[in-house]
C-alpha cells in the first residue's frame, strides 16, 4: 500500500468539534483507529487519508516542518511561526469558524490613549522616566514585532506570556498586552481597551497545506479528492511541484 | 554555521589601527543578560538574539557584538575616561547562508575621541583587509536637530521629528500629524477642565471610580494628566507650516559627497547657529578626508540614522562594492546619550566594529 496523505486536525475541545461539524456538512465522518491512543484516525469511506489529531499549534508546527500534508489550524497560529514559514505554508481556504482577533490592548486607565502613535508617545515618555522600556506581554513574539515595527513604534520589550496573558497588566507584569480575542469581554473585565488601530490580525480556522512535505502522486491524488469533497478549490499547483 | 578563520597575518594588519594609542583590553561576557540587552537596543533586535537559559535564572542571550556589553563592563569598573579594545566572536540568527558566528574587532572610546577619528580608525582597519572597493556613508541626526532648530520648527514638533529620524515610517507620520491641526483638542480641553494638574489628576481618579476601571499598567492619574497637558499645549501651537514641511521634506532627502552637501545644506538654511552646525558637518567631513578618506569615497545621507537605536549622533558604515550594502564591513557612531542615562552624567561614548573577514580581501566565497 503506498504511503496516506497525512491531514492533522484539532485533537480537542471545541476546537475539534467544529471540524467535525464541518466534515459532516461533506458527510465526512471521523473514525478512530484504535491503537495510538486515539491520535490517530481517519475518514470513514476515504481511502489514502491518515488523519492525526493534535493541538492547534503542533498542526502548525508540523506544517511548517513538513511533517504533515494537510493541516486545519488558526490562522494566528501559522503566521506567528513567521515571514520565512509562510513561505512553506499555504493557506488553502478559511474554514469560516474559529473566528478571533490577534489585537494589541492597553489599559483602559490611559484614557488619554486610544491608537498606537499614542503608544509611542506615553512608550517614549515612560522610557525617558524609568529608563525601561514598556512592557508587553504576549505568546505572539513574531507578530508583535512584526507590527509595532510596521506602526514605527519602537520602545517596547516582549515579556514571552503562555496564559492568561490578559492578566499581566493588573499583575504588574507588562503595561499592554497583544492576544486573541473573539468578543473583547476578557479584556474588559481586566481593565483593558483594543487600540483603534491595534488589530494585527483577523484570524480563523484555515485548511493549510505545507509545500515542505513529500508529496508522491498518490498523496497529491488523494489531497484533490479531499479537496472536492470539501467543496474547496483543488489546485495544489502551488504547493506540490 | 561559523566563519572561517581569517589568516593571522591578515589580522595582524586589520588590528594595528585599533591598538594605537594603546587602549586597555576588554573581554566582556559572552552571556549577557537578555532583559538589559533588550532595554537598552530594543525589542526589534531580538529577532537576531540567541536566547538561552537554563532550568533556573533569568533569560540570557549570546553577545550580539561588543557594544552594551563593554559599556556594561566599563559601568561595573566606575567609568573611567578610557578607550576599551575588544576582539572576539559575535553571535547573531542570520539570514540564510550567512554565518551565526563571526569575528569582530572594535573600539569603545569614553574619552571624547572625534567622529571623524573613529571613522577614521576604522577606515585604516578596513583598508588593512586589502579591498579596494570601500565606501563610507555617514549621517548624523545631530545635524537634524540643528537644522529643524534652525528652521525655526516649533520645539514640540521638533522632538517627535527626532525621535522617529531613525524608522523612516513614523517620520512620515509625524510629518503629517505636524502639519494638520488637532481635532481632539477640545476633547482634551474638556477633560482637564482648565484647572491645575491636580484638579485634572483628581478628575481622572474620579472618573476611573465612575467607570469601575482599575488604575493597571504603571502610569499614574498624575502621568496621564501631565500628558493631556502636554497635548493640549500642543494643539494650541502653531502646526507645521506647509513651507517647513517642505524644506525637512528637502533635508531628509540629501544623499551625496561632502561638496553637494554643504550647498545642498546652505540652499536649505540661513541662520547664523546652524552655520556654526554646519560647519561643524563640513569640518567633519573634512576631518574624514584628513584620515585618509578620499571625497569621492564619502556619502553623506541626511537620512542615515545608523543600524541600533542607542546611536544619537554621528553614525557610519563600511562597505565593499564586491559585498554590496547588506554585508558592512565596519560600522560605529557615537551614543552619548545612551551613556550619559546609565551612568547619571555627561559623557561621550563613541565606537566602531571591523568585520575581519568581510575586510579580507581573498576570503573564499
Amino acid at each position: 500500500m503506498s504511503a496516506p496523505l497525512i491531514l492533522a486536525l484539532p485533537s480537542k475541545g471545541r476546537m475539534k468539534e467544529q471540524v467535525e461539524a464541518w466534515l459532516g456538512e461533506a458527510g465526512l465522518t471521523l473514525k478512530a483507529a484504535g491503537g495510538a491512543r486515539g491520535y490517530i484516525a481517519a475518514l470513514a469511506g476515504v481511502d489514502g487519508v491518515e488523519v492525526r489529531l493534535l493541538s492547534a499549534g503542533m498542526i502548525a508546527a508540523a506544517l511548517d516542518a513538513g511533517e504533515v500534508h494537510l493541516g486545519v489550524t488558526g490562522e494566528d497560529l501559522l503566521r506567528e511561526r513567521g515571514e520565512g514559514a509562510m513561505s512553506r505554508i499555504s493557506l488553502i481556504a478559511p474554514l469560516g469558524f474559529g473566528p478571533a482577533d490577534v489585537v494589541v490592548a492597553a489599559p483602559a486607565a490611559w484614557i488619554d490613549v486610544a491608537t498606537m502613535d499614542d503608544i509611542d508617545d506615553v512608550a517614549h515618555a515612560y522610557l525617558a522616566r524609568t529608563g525601561a522600556r514598556l512592557r508587553v506581554a504576549t505568546k505572539y513574539l513574531n507578530l508583535t514585532r512584526a507590527f509595532f515595527a510596521a506602526k514605527g513604534v519602537g520602545d517596547y520589550r516582549i515579556v514571552a506570556s503562555d496564559g492568561a496573558t490578559e492578566g499581566a497588566p493588573a499583575q504588574g507584569l507588562a503595561e499592554l498586552i497583544v492576544d486573541i480575542t473573539t468578543t473583547g469581554a476578557t479584556l474588559k473585565a481586566n481593565g483593558l481597551l483594543i487600540l483603534d488601530d491595534g488589530v494585527i490580525l483577523k484570524s480563523q480556522f484555515n485548511l493549510a497545506a505545507s509545500a515542505g512535505a513529500v508529496w508522491t502522486g498518490g498523496q497529491k491524488r488523494a489531497a484533490k479528492d479531499l479537496l472536492q469533497r470539501l467543496g474547496l478549490p483543488a489546485d495544489l499547483a502551488q504547493i506540490a511541484e | 554555521m561559523r566563519e572561517p578563520r581569517v589568516p593571522e597575518g591578515v589580522l595582524k594588519g586589520i588590528r594595528a589601527p585599533f591598538l594605537e594609542g594603546s587602549p586597555t583590553p576588554i573581554d566582556p561576557p559572552v552571556i549577557q543578560p537578555l532583559a538589559e540587552m533588550l532595554d537598552l537596543s530594543g525589542e526589534s533586535k531580538r529577532e537576531a538574539l540567541f536566547v538561552v537559559q537554563g532550568d533556573a535564572g533569568a533569560e540570557a542571550c549570546l553577545r550580539p557584538d561588543f557594544t552594551i556589553p563593554v559599556v556594561l563592563e566599563h559601568l561595573a569598573q566606575g567609568g573611567p575616561a578610557r578607550r576599551y579594545y575588544y576582539e572576539g566572536t559575535a553571535f547573531r540568527i542570520p539570514p540564510p547562508g550567512r554565518p551565526a558566528e563571526f569575528l569582530q574587532i572594535g573600539v569603545e572610546d569614553f574619552t571624547g575621541v572625534t567622529d571623524a577619528a573613529i571613522a577614521g580608525l576604522a577606515w585604516r582597519a578596513s583598508l588593512a583587509g586589502g579591498r579596494s572597493d570601500l565606501s563610507i556613508r555617514v549621517g548624523d541626526v545631530g545635524l537634524f536637530r540643528a537644522f529643524l532648530a534652525d528652521i525655526g520648527t516649533p520645539e514640540a514638533i521638533a522632538a517627535r521629528l527626532r525621535r522617529a529620524f531613525t524608522r523612516p515610517h513614523r517620520l512620515k507620520a509625524e510629518l503629517v500629524r505636524a502639519s494638520t491641526p488637532n481635532a481632539g483638542a477640545a476633547k482634551i480641553a474638556a477633560i482637564l477642565g482648565g484647572g491645575s494638574l491636580e484638579t485634572a489628576a483628581a478628575a481622572i481618579t474620579q472618573r476611573w471610580a465612575k467607570d469601575g476601571l482599575e488604575p493597571v499598567g504603571g502610569r499614574t492619574a498624575q502621568e496621564i494628566a501631565q500628558r493631556l497637558a502636554d497635548l493640549a499645549e500642543e494643539s494650541r501651537s502653531p502646526c507645521l507650516a506647509p513651507a517647513q514641511r517642505g524644506q525637512i521634506e528637502a533635508y531628509l532627502a540629501i544623499v551625496g559627497g561632502p561638496d553637494q552637501v554643504r550647498s545642498a545644506v546652505s540652499a536649505l538654511v540661513k541662520g547664523e547657529a546652524t552655520d556654526r552646525e554646519l560647519n561643524d558637518a563640513g569640518s567633519m567631513l573634512n576631518d574624514l578626508g584628513k584620515q585618509g578618506v578620499a571625497d569621492e569615497r564619502i556619502q553623506f545621507e541626511a537620512r542615515f540614522g545608523g543600524p541600533f537605536t542607542y546611536y544619537d549622533g554621528f553614525v557610519f558604515q563600511i562597505t565593499s562594492a564586491a559585498l554590496g550594502s547588506e554585508r558592512t564591513v565596519a560600522a560605529g557612531g557615537r551614543y552619548d546619550a545612551l551613556l550619559s542615562q546609565l551612568s547619571g552624567r555627561k559623557a561621550a561614548a563613541a565606537g566602531c566594529m571591523v568585520r575581519p573577514y568581510r575586510a579580507w580581501k581573498d576570503a573564499p566565497r
